[in-house]
């Protein structure tokens, strides 16, 4: 467990309160965490694809290109990407006015960057939905978000101009850390960068500060 | 005309090529029920976490759990509450915005199930006025057909898995301790076993496809001993007697796989 102790309500409170030092990273400042990453999770859907980094786990599932519906104006010769984050209720983040608040920017942030590497001229009229749930939270999760969604794209053979994968960094008591967990996160008081990387054709967007 | 062709446009007749000869489409029995796998504690922000797959349906659940003051007589039923989400996730049934209907008969279907099963006393505080009160939060990650049964499993297993801090008091108040090692009790496991009724031929754990095709969906409760133990059927067409007995049979030939997974 990280920084964020078991909620159990307004009437007991945690033994020993609430600070407990953070484990020491056991892997290099740019060593990222063992990766798992798995397409075609959810057969139903056009494409799916699951990522877990040791604590963190993100599913995301594509469904598209669908007709476009209603009497939109705007935009009908490019598809139109609609992005939506969700989280469970014991990923691991207490504050329901925090996780609100960034999963609406969070959401943002990816369908710009999809738009970005997604044909959308090649489907006129119709839109790409991309929905995410973020199982466990261990930090870095937007990145995996980004990440996941692009091989979802992928997996329902949706054109892309290249293969897409993100990462963020913070910067902690003067040291860099690569891919850092949900504790060494919040101990970064220094503004934090979240680089998004193209295969080959190097940074797509940089970010900083960010909440990670 | 091409098979998925024909499967697209002509889904009973499809269907009943294969019923006719006993076996369905993805090559089962009638009778036959897909692979069902339970996984317990791969979540460590929840307090206990389970996960289900009933062939490709997939149900994940993690509980929480929150001290509070029951207020009134002596609890009769343990205090669960029980959140299903169906999102756009798992299937393109479900669009975005307005919870499904569904999910709140799972909700229901779960609430009733496990607030009977779990023995109160076991959430019991020694401390006057004071109880544990759990959340259970069910995600559906993939929807392919039966999803009552992969939903009670799941919420079961994840109960099962669930470990409580105990409390003490002090003059500060009353605190948590950081070992978690109190579980919740049963009174006793009973699983489902539902069936889709299709042309007036019974079968056993129906697929999304078969789900559609379906004219009732009949739900059978078993318990460990192999007894019959309770019964859904909400609306659908009319069926015999002979029909809703050779699926009791059915269930109860299932159910001995089902609490072995939830078991383990």
């Amino acid at each position: 467990m990280g920084l964020r102790e078991f909620d159990y309500g307004p009437l007991v409170s945690v033994e020993g309160g609430s600070e407990e030092t953070i484990r020491e990273r056991k892997r290099q400042w740019n060593e990222l965490r063992p990766l798992f990453m798995r397409t075609r999770m959810v057969s139903q859907a056009a494409g799916s694809s699951y990522i877990e980094a040791e604590n963190s786990k993100v599913i995301c599932s594509v469904s598209g290109p669908l007709a476009l519906t209603g009497g939109r104006t705007e935009a009908i010769e490019r598809a139109k990407i609609s992005c939506y984050i969700s989280r469970t209720k014991f990923c691991g983040l207490e504050d329901a006015e925090l996780e609100k608040r960034a999963t609406t920017e969070y959401e943002g942030i990816l369908c710009r960057a999809l738009e970005s590497i997604v044909r959308v001229e090649q489907y006129p009229k119709s839109t790409i939905e991309v929905h995410v749930l973020v199982i466990e939270d261990d930090g870095s999760t937007l990145p995996a978000a980004i990440t996941c969604a692009c091989l979802a794209l992928a997996d329902a053979k949706i054109e892309l101009r290249e293969l897409m994968a993100c990462c963020s960094v913070a910067y902690a008591n003067g040291q860099l850390l690569l891919d850092p967990t949900l504790g060494e996160a919040e101990k970064a008081k220094s503004p934090r960068f979240c680089p998004l990387q193209q295969a080959r054709r190097g940074y797509l967007s940089l970010r900083c500060p960010i909440l990670c | 005309m091409e098979v998925k062709v024909f499967e697209r446009v002509h889904p009973r007749e499809y269907f009943n090529l294969f019923s006719e000869k006993g076996i369905r489409p993805d090559g089962r029995s009638l009778t036959g029920s897909r692979k069902t796998a339970v996984r317990v504690g791969s979540i460590r922000t929840a307090l206990g976490s389970a996960m289900v797959k009933c062939g490709s349906t997939t149900m994940l659940c993690g509980t929480t759990a929150k001290v509070i003051n029951p207020t009134g007589a002596k609890v009769e039923f343990a205090p669960i509450d029980v959140n299903v989400e169906l999102l756009p996730l798992c299937s393109a049934k479900y669009r975005p915005g307005r919870k499904p209907e569904e999910s709140y008969h799972l909700q229901e279907l779960v609430a009733q199930h496990v607030r009977r099963l779990v023995q109160p006393s076991s959430l019991e505080l020694e401390f006057e006025d004071m109880m544990w009160s759990l959340s259970l939060d069910i995600y559906c990650l993939e929807d392919d057909g039966n999803m009552d049964d992969a939903t009670l499993l799941v919420a079961m297993a994840a109960l099962k898995d669930t470990r409580l801090p105990e409390i003490l008091s002090s003059e500060e108040g009353y605190h948590v301790t950081k070992s978690r090692t109190r579980t919740v009790d049963f009174r006793e496991l009973i699983v489902p076993v539902s069936f889709g009724v299709v042309d007036s031929r019974v079968v056993v754990d129906p697929d999304s496809s078969e789900e559609a095709l379906c004219e009732s969906k009949v739900t059978i409760f078993v318990d460990e001993k192999g007894s019959f133990r309770g019964l859904s059927k909400s609306g659908g067409s009319v069926t015999s007697k002979d029909l809703l007995s050779t699926c009791s049979k059915l269930a109860v030939q299932r159910a001995p796989a089902l609490f072995s997974q939830l078991s383990n």
